[in-house]
């Protein structure tokens, strides 16, 4: 894939939920570049969601073209790890598709589980695990099937703060180390500006604003050109009351 | 990090480990407080203590009827089970099959199936496949049992999870057999409990077959627990009838003890929390 062309393509993208009422995205166009960072903030209900539903085919364009030519995989809000399986065997859900041998999808899950600092839970169940620690693991199944696109749907909302800083900087290490291209859905501006390197503002089924944060990382978010950004994003948002 | 998370056996309700007063209780509220009942309603019947004397004899009767009876309810429960499933998993599909569906399945379980009993009777008397008619009338009582609880099952599985076989690219089967069976075990396991508690009520007059069918007379009943409580009650024998229930609640409960019992806490792992 040359550096120009872009990893996913929406081109007038359109869909409604039921046929009768408002869609909620419209004529939506937007290019993420190989190697980018972008988070799509704006209020509930402005259509945020939908776009990730489109881009893994969990529901499908009505109007307008989708090109998505990258392996795709997601991290869900609150890890979506199923509780009858060990922490690794969650994990080796992300070598669907791979032709490896059980020794070693073993071996590559254990090498990413330890990557992500918890390893030692590789036998435990999801239930027996904290909110940060759900979450690496949903991670770390998303890292091991090689992602060339990685989708983030809210990854910090059931998060603390603290837990959040680290998972961010987890978040940020991989995208470095890896280039994966990456597109997070957010409610949190602050933690968008802090990652990004471009944010899509959406209300109301349409991009309003497309915001290109080109600060170096690691950022700090007392850095007064951070709080110029924040500022700026925040005015961008119409309040969700 | 050091694993300190505590290792549950698969028999433990979250984390409540197998210990003799769990077994005691267990036993003592499975088991001997309803052979309690049945021998105390007995005693107030019959006058008689326990089982008689001339009833001991036929003991090995009574175990070969209930085994007979209880093969009839495992046949049916897989018909009920496979079939429930299918239709439970079909129902939730999408909005448009679910409204199409769910309303046919209301009415069907609605449908005393006792009133239309006759019928199939004389279907399969003409057929003389008197064992299918008590086994499709067994069926008929469960299956919607399993077939509501699935529909209940999949509707709480959250949204993500169902996602996440997509999002993975697994095939059709991988994500049935991986994401989606697993996530509703647990209410394919309550519907189940309830559908077997159904059959052992329908098991009774199924086997009775001669009081639905008008060719059908006594020569007609199948062998099972069922058509000797309803001889016993007809002919006033009330020492075999206490026998009869008294095996048939030992069994029950030995069911509940052996089988429900630590599958509901071997279920509790598939729970979403």
């Amino acid at each position: 894939m040359s550096e120009d062309t872009p990893v996913l393509s929406f081109s007038d993208v359109g869909f409604s939920y039921e046929p009768h009422v408002p869609p909620i995205l419209k004529n939506v166009s937007f290019n993420l570049s190989p190697g980018s960072f972008t988070v799509v903030v704006g209020p509930s209900g402005s259509g945020k969601s939908t776009i990730l539903r489109l881009i893994t085919g969990l529901d499908t364009a009505q109007k307008g073209h989708i090109q998505n030519t990258a392996r795709t995989r997601m991290i869900f809000q609150g890890g979506a790890l199923l509780p009858w399986e060990t922490v690794l065997n969650n994990v080796k859900i992300g070598f669907t598709g791979r032709t490896l041998t059980e020794a070693q999808k073993d071996h590559e899950a254990r090498k990413t589980l330890t990557e992500l600092g918890i390893q030692s839970r590789s036998d435990s169940y999801p239930r027996h695990l904290s909110g940060g620690q759900r979450q690496r693991v949903g991670i770390a199944r998303a890292l091991v099937s090689a992602p060339e696109l990685l989708l983030l749907d809210e990854p910090f909302s059931a998060l603390d703060t603290e837990t959040t800083k680290r998972l961010s900087d987890e978040i940020l290490r991989i995208h470095e180390e890896q280039k994966i291209t990456m597109l997070m859905i957010s409610h949190n501006i602050e933690n968008a500006v802090m990652l990004a390197d471009r944010i899509l503002v959406f209300s109301d089924g349409c991009i309003t604003e497309d915001i290109s944060v080109s600060l170096p990382r690691p950022r700090e978010i007392t850095d007064p050109e951070v709080q110029s950004i924040i500022k700026h994003v925040q005015k961008s948002i119409p309040s969700d009351g | 990090m050091k694993d300190v998370s505590p290792k549950m056996p698969y028999w433990s309700h979250r984390g409540r480990r197998r210990h003799s007063s769990t077994m005691a209780h267990r036993i003592g509220s499975g088991l001997i407080l309803p052979l309690g009942l049945v021998v105390f309603a007995g005693f107030f019947a019959t006058g008689v203590l326990f089982v008689p004397s001339e009833i001991s004899g036929k003991v090995g009767t009574l175990i070969a009827a209930l085994g007979a009876s209880f093969l009839r309810l495992f046949i049916a429960y897989i018909f009920a089970l496979v079939i429930g499933v299918a239709l439970g998993l079909l129902a939730e599909r999408g909005r448009r099959v679910e409204s199409a569906l769910l309303p046919i399945f209301d009415v069907l379980e609605s449908l005393p199936v006792l009133a239309f009993f006759p019928v199939i009777i004389i279907i399969f008397l003409k057929a003389n496949f008197l064992e299918g008619a008590a086994i499709f009338i067994i069926f008929f009582s469960m299956v919607w049992n399993i077939a509501f609880s699935v529909v209940g099952g999949v509707r709480q599985t959250p949204e993500d999870v169902k996602a996440v076989g997509v999002v993975f690219g697994m095939t059709r089967m991988e994500r049935l057999r991986k994401v989606l069976l697993p996530s509703v075990f647990p209410a394919i396991l309550t519907g189940s409990i309830l559908a077997v508690a159904d059959g052992w009520n329908i098991v009774i007059v199924a086997e009775a077959l001669r009081a639905y069918a008008p060719q059908a007379d006594t020569a007609h009943d199948l062998f099972g627990i069922g058509s000797i409580l309803v001889h016993a009650s007809s002919t006033g024998d009330s020492s075999m009838l206490v026998a009869a229930m008294t095996v048939l609640v030992i069994a029950i409960a030995l069911l509940n003890i052996a089988v429900w019992q630590p599958l509901l806490a071997y279920a509790e792992r598939f729970k979403f929390e």
